[in-house]
C-alpha cells in the first residue's frame, strides 16, 4: 500500500516534470524509469544539479526511438538511467553525449562519448571500510562472472581479497565451499547472473553453518541476514552525473571525464547477524548507520 | 406365551417387542452403514487431500532443489537431489527434465507420457489408480532491471527463469492402506454399534413391555382361576391398566367367592331334598310294606309290595343323588347293582337265580334314571317273579350301554334279559292287563320316547332303546 502510493505520488511529480519542461527546448533530456523511487530521487539531485533546462521522459517512452525525442528537444545532453535507458542512448548519434547512471557497472559499449556514475560500490570501499572497522576480518572472499574479473580486480588489488569466477548460479553456489577455511568475510557483487533467489539461500546457509558473515549489496540483504552493506546515496548519486552532465555541456565530449563509482554510501547494519557471528560492531557505525536492524 | 397367542391370534404372530426390534434393526444397520459409507467417502476426500497437499509441498522442494543441479546440468547433482528427495517415504519417481521435456535423470519407474500441460510453465498433476504424477516447472529468480537489485523491489520485477522441469510420481499405497484401515474400522464400528443399539434397544422394550407380558400372564391365571395382582410400577398408562386389571381381578375372585359359596350352599341345599325324598320314599315303602303285612289277601299284599318296590327303586335313584358328586346325575352301573341286590333280596331268590348286570361308565341324570329305574324293576321283578317258577334257577342279565355319542344327545341301549320259561306266546305285552307291563310301554314310549323291542328265544329279552332326555325346566 505504501509503495503503491510512494509510486503514485513519484508518477506525478515526474509528470509535473515532464509537462514543466516540454513546451520548452531543454538542454539536458534525462530518461529513465521514474515510476521507481531510486530513479525519481536520483533525477530530482539531477535537476538540482544543473542549471540549464532539463527535460525528462519515461523509458517506456522513447525506447522505440530515442534520437527524435533528442531532436524535438534539441538535448545537448542525454542522461540515461538504468540498463534500458542506457540501451537505447547508445544507439544516439556519437555527438550526443550520454551520461548513463543507476547501471550496475559501465556499460559494455564502443561509444567513445559516454561517461556516467555506476553502482556498484567499489570492493576496495569494502575493504577499507572492513581494515578500519572489523580488523578481524583478514581476508574477504568474492565470487564474479569472468567477464567482470577485470573490473573487480582493478579496484580490489589489494591481498585482502579472494576471488573466485563463475558463470552460473550453480557455479556461484559451488564457489562457496572453496572459501571454506580460507576467508573470514564474503562479499557479494551485484552480479545479476550469478545471484538468484537459490544462490542468495546457499549463501546464507555457508554464511551461518561456517560462521563466515555475508557483506551484502543493499538494504535488502541486510534485512534477510548481511551483516552490513554499503548502499549508493541516491541524491550524491544524482549531484555526482549532475556534474558530468555540466561538464558534457561544457566540454561537449562526454568522454573527458571518467566513469565513477559511487562517491557516497549509506551503511546498513544487522545487530543480530553480528551477534550470531560473535562479531562486536562499533557504537560509531551504529550512530552513523542509515538503519540497524 | 407365544405359543398361547398362536391358539388366538389368527394368521402369523408377531410380538410387538419382536415388530419394534426388525424396525429398529432395520434402520439402525441402514443408517449405521450409510453413516459409515459417508465417513469413508468424507475420510479418503480429506487424505486425498491431505496427499496431494503434501506431494505438492515435496514438489516444491524438489523444484528448489532441482534449481542448481538443473543450471549446471551436472548429472550427479540431480542424483543427489534424487537421493534426498526420496527420503520422502510415498516418492515412487522422480525424474528431471530440461526447459524441453527432455529427460536427464530419473528414479524409478517414470510412465512415458508427458504432462501436456508443460507448456504453461505451471505445477499440473496427473493421477492414477496408484500414484499421483506431478509436474512442476523449476525457475531461477533473478533481479530485473540493475537498479532492483540495489533496492526492495516487488516480486512482479523479479525475473523468473525456465531452467526445466521436475517430475515425481507419489505413491497412493498409504493413502490405499489407510483407506482399508478405515473401510474395516468403519465396519467394526458399525456393526458394533448396530449389535450393541440392537441389545440396548432389546433392553428398553423388554423393561418397556414388561407390564404387558405381566398383564398377559396374569390374564391366563385368571382363565385358570387364579386371581393375582401385579405390582403397579408407574403412574403411566401401563401403570393405570395395570391397576384396573388388580381390580377387575378382585371384582372376579370376590364375585366368584359368592358364587362358590352360593353354589355350595345350593348343593347342600340340594343333598337335602334328595335325603328327604328319598327318606319320604322310604317311608312311603315302610308304610306299603306294612299295608302288606296287614292285608290277608295275598293278591292285595302283592301289588302293595310292587309298588313298594318302584318307591323303592325312586329311593334309590335319591339315594344315589345326593351322594353323587355333581347332585345332577348317578352312576348307573352302580344304581343297577344295588336295585338288582335289592329285588333279588326282596324275592329272596339269591340261591336259584344269577342276576349280572352289565352296565359300562354310564352316568344318567334324575329324569332319565327314574324311569329307566322304574323299567328295570318292573323287568327284573317279572324275571324274577315269573321266569323260573317252581325254584328253577337260571340267569337274569341287565346290560346297559350307551350305543351313540353325538350332539343331538346320547343314545343308549338297556337289555333285560333272562334264560327262564319264557312268556306266553300269545302276551301282547301292549294289550295286557298287568300294570308293570303296561307302566314298561308307557315308560319307554312316551316318557323316554324310545323303542321296545321283544326277543322270545330262550327265555325272554327286552330292548329298550332311547335317547337321553334333556333337562327340562319343571318350574
Amino acid at each position: 500500500m505504501k509503495i503503491g502510493l510512494k509510486r503514485k505520488l513519484l508518477q506525478v511529480t515526474a509528470t509535473l516534470l515532464i509537462f514543466a519542461s516540454a513546451a520548452y527546448p531543454a538542454d539536458v533530456l534525462i530518461v529513465g524509469d521514474t515510476d521507481l523511487k531510486p530513479v525519481s530521487d536520483v533525477v530530482k539531485a539531477i535537476i538540482e544539479a544543473v542549471p540549464g533546462d532539463v527535460s525528462v521522459m519515461s523509458t517506456k517512452d522513447v525506447k522505440e526511438d530515442l534520437s527524435d525525442a533528442v531532436q524535438k528537444e534539441n538535448a545537448k545532453v542525454v542522461v540515461a538511467l538504468g540498463k534500458d535507458a542506457v540501451n537505447a542512448a547508445d544507439a544516439l548519434p556519437e555527438s550526443v553525449p550520454v551520461i548513463y547512471g543507476l547501471v550496475i557497472k559501465p556499460p559494455e559499449t564502443k561509444r567513445q562519448n559516454i561517461t556516467g556514475v555506476y553502482m556498484a560500490t567499489p570492493v576496495s570501499e569494502y575493504v577499507s571500510f572492513i581494515n578500519r572497522y572489523f580488523p578481524d576480518i583478514k581476508k574477504v572472499g568474492v565470487i564474479c562472472e569472468q567477464k567482470s574479473l577485470g573490473f573487480i580486480t582493478s579496484s580490489a588489488n589489494q591481498p585482502e581479497v579472494e576471488i573466485h569466477s563463475a558463470e552460473n548460479p550453480y557455479e556461484f553456489v559451488k564457489g562457496l565451499s572453496s572459501f571454506r577455511g580460507k576467508v573470514d568475510a564474503l562479499l557479494l557483487l551485484p552480479e545479476k547472473n550469478l545471484i538468484s533467489s537459490k544462490a542468495v539461500e546457499e549463501v546464507y546457509l555457508f554464511s551461518f553453518a561456517n560462521k563466515i558473515p555475508v557483506i551484502g549489496i543493499s538494504e535488502k540483504y541486510v534485512k534477510t541476514g548481511s551483516l552490513f552493506s554499503l548502499v549508493f546515496d541516491e541524491e550524491a548519486l544524482g549531484r555526482q552525473i549532475g556534474r558530468l552532465v555540466v561538464n558534457a555541456l561544457t566540454q561537449e565530449e562526454a568522454s573527458s571525464a571518467p566513469s565513477l563509482p559511487p562517491g557516497r554510501f549509506k551503511l546498513y547494519i544487522n545487530k543480530k547477524t553480528a551477534a550470531a557471528m560473535n562479531i562486536t560492531i562499533p557504537a560509531k557505525l551504529l550512530e552513523t548507520a542509515q538503519k540497524v536492524y | 406365551m407365544a405359543s398361547d397367542l398362536k391358539k388366538v391370534l389368527p394368521g402369523r404372530t408377531m410380538t410387538f417387542r419382536k415388530k419394534i426390534l426388525l424396525v429398529a434393526v432395520s434402520g439402525l444397520i441402514s443408517a449405521s452403514f450409510v453413516y459409515t459409507f459417508e465417513a469413508v467417502r468424507t475420510e479418503r476426500s480429506i487424505m486425498r487431500s491431505e496427499i496431494i497437499k503434501k506431494a505438492e509441498v515435496v514438489t516444491e522442494l524438489a523444484s528448489r532443489l532441482g534449481e542448481l543441479p538443473l543450471i549446471s546440468g551436472n548429472p550427479e547433482l540431480m542424483k543427489k537431489a534424487i537421493t534426498s528427495l526420496k527420503n520422502v517415504s510415498e516418492v515412487s519417481f522422480i525424474a528431471f527434465y530440461d526447459k524441453d521435456m527432455t529427460l536427464l535423470e530419473k528414479e524409478g519407474e517414470v510412465p512415458p507420457q508427458l504432462h501436456k500441460q508443460y507448456g504453461s510453465l505451471k505445477t499440473s498433476i496427473l493421477e492414477d489408480k496408484n500414484y499421483f504424477d506431478l509436474c512442476t516447472p523449476v525457475f531461477t529468480v533473478r533481479s530485473g532491471e540493475d537498479i532492483d537489485i540495489f533496492s526492495e523491489t516487488d516480486k512482479d520485477l523479479e525475473t523468473k527463469e525456465s531452467v526445466g522441469w521436475v517430475r515425481i510420481g507419489f505413491s497412493k499405497a498409504s493413502m490405499n492402506e489407510a483407506s482399508s484401515r478405515i473401510i474395516y474400522r468403519g465396519l467394526v464400528l458399525a456393526v458394533l454399534f448396530t449389535v450393541i443399539s440392537i441389545i440396548f434397544i432389546y433392553k428398553l422394550f423388554t423393561v418397556a413391555v414388561k407390564p404387558l407380558t405381566l398383564l398377559s400372564k396374569a390374564v391366563q391365571s385368571v382363565r385358570s382361576g387364579r386371581y393375582p395382582e401385579i405390582p403397579v410400577s408407574s403412574a403411566d398408562e401401563l401403570g393405570m391398566l395395570t391397576a384396573e386389571f388388580n381390580r377387575m381381578s378382585r371384582a372376579i375372585s370376590e364375585r366368584e367367592e359368592m358364587l362358590t359359596a352360593s353354589l355350595e350352599e345350593k348343593e347342600v341345599l340340594l343333598k337335602e331334598i334328595h335325603h328327604r325324598v328319598k327318606n319320604n320314599m322310604q317311608v312311603i315303602s315302610s308304610l306299603l310294606s306294612l299295608q302288606s303285612g296287614q292285608v290277608g289277601d295275598k293278591r292285595y299284599a302283592e301289588i302293595l309290595n310292587e309298588s313298594r318296590n318302584r318307591i323303592r327303586s325312586m329311593a334309590l335313584v335319591h339315594e344315589k343323588l345326593y351322594r353323587s358328586p355333581d347332585l345332577a346325575s348317578i352312576d348307573f352301573n352302580d344304581y343297577i347293582k344295588s336295585l338288582s341286590s335289592t329285588l333279588l333280596s326282596f324275592y329272596d331268590r339269591h340261591g336259584s337265580i344269577s342276576l349280572k348286570t352289565d352296565a359300562a361308565d354310564v352316568n344318567l341324570a334324575v329324569d332319565t334314571a327314574i324311569p329307566c329305574g322304574l323299567i328295570i324293576t318292573e323287568l327284573v321283578s317279572n324275571c324274577l317273579k315269573h321266569a323260573f317258577p317252581d325254584g328253577r334257577s337260571g340267569e337274569v342279565l341287565v346290560s346297559f350301554k350307551k350305543t351313540a355319542e353325538n350332539d343331538r344327545g346320547n343314545e343308549y341301549e338297556l337289555i333285560i334279559r333272562d334264560n327262564g320259561v319264557g312268556i306266553p306266546e300269545d302276551l301282547d305285552i301292549r294289550k295286557t292287563n298287568s300294570l308293570g307291563l303296561q307302566l314298561v310301554t308307557s315308560l319307554v314310549e312316551h316318557q323316554l320316547q324310545g323303542r321296545l323291542e321283544l326277543a322270545r328265544s330262550a327265555g325272554t329279552g327286552f330292548c329298550i332303546r332311547f335317547k337321553e332326555l334333556r333337562y327340562k325346566k319343571m318350574v
